[in-house]
């Protein structure tokens, strides 16, 4: 599969390799010039080139967004459109600045980038897992039931598929978590957030979440 | 309604109420998802008053429908008994 990850930090670089380990072609960005990922892509082998933001939406038939929420405004909407976009955000308020529909509840960090890319088929996943068990911690041989559960979110059911078949190919096993609007059920501070559980235990603290 | 009957409303399908108590709900058994279990527990405390995810941190309660049925009789029976 052609996978576009735009962000090149702790969650975007260890998909990469992750994904391009598993044979899939990658073009990765960050918010730079693509020259600057030369070393990265490099290392990464001959599945990944650098790209910019907007070319690796249009390569990518998924794309990942693994930028700080504070960025998404600046992502151009047209390339994302019909896309599977995968957000990977979370807010936090110290580093992305106050946003009031988000300390208000009314909306979801994933809401916000969904509607800025209101064509884009945008779910939300790789948020409640620390990079270094997202890099060490796949184990494609183990049973489902047996590996560490990756909560995600969405409302359109075929993307979701097409994810979670990419989260079974790099050892571990997706957990739906509902719809976007439902997406608060993994944000920071929810149970599973940053939790390390099998499936049934994901679907259990995703239930006992409270807004 | 028992815990089986709401169990099989949720689920849409009234062969779930006759399962034997022994039924997983999560893998190996009914493999309910996470906003099916959300929708149970939130029918449970609408017909009971219990609220499971808020009494039963480990939610060992979901392991079966015994189980899940068990606990929920167990925490009726201590709100009706106490005092005031």
């Amino acid at each position: 599969m052609q996978i576009g990850i735009v962000g090149a930090g702790h969650i975007g670089g260890t998909l990469a390799t992750l994904f391009t380990r598993a044979g899939h072609q990658v073009a990765l960005a960050n918010s730079r010039d693509p020259g600057t990922l030369a070393d990265t892509v490099a290392a990464l082998g001959p599945n990944a080139h650098a790209a910019t933001a907007a070319d690796a939406a249009a390569f990518g038939e998924l794309v990942v967004v693994a930028v700080p929420l504070r960025a998404y405004p600046a992502l151009p909407a047209e390339p994302f459109a019909g896309k599977i976009v995968v957000d990977a955000n979370n807010y936090y308020p110290q580093r992305d600045g106050q946003i009031p529909e988000l300390d208000s509840k009314s909306a979801t960090s994933t809401g916000l980038l969904a509607r800025h890319l209101p064509d884009a088929r945008v779910l939300k996943a790789f948020n409640t897992i620390n990079y270094a068990h997202l890099r060490d911690r796949g184990r494609p041989d183990a049973p489902a039931a047996d590996r560490y559960a990756i909560p995600v979110a969405g409302d359109d059911a075929p993307a979701k598929a097409v994810l979670t078949g990419l989260i079974d190919e790099i050892g571990f096993s997706a957990v739906d978590s509902g719809t976007l609007a439902d997406s608060w059920r993994q944000e920071p501070g929810a149970p599973v957030y940053g939790a390390e559980v099998q499936p049934d235990q994901a679907v259990v603290l995703l239930a006992q979440a409270r807004r | 309604m028992s815990v089986p009957g709401i169990l099989a409303a949720v689920v849409g399908d009234p062969a779930v109420a006759e399962l034997p108590r022994d039924t997983p709900l999560l893998s190996g058994g009914l493999a309910l998802d996470s906003v099916t279990v959300v929708r149970l527990l939130a029918e449970i405390r609408t017909a009971t008053g219990v609220d499971v995810a808020d009494l039963d941190l480990d939610l060992d309660a979901l392991a079966t429908i015994g189980t899940l049925t068990d606990f929920v009789a167990a925490q009726g029976e201590q709100r009706d008994g106490a005092p005031g």
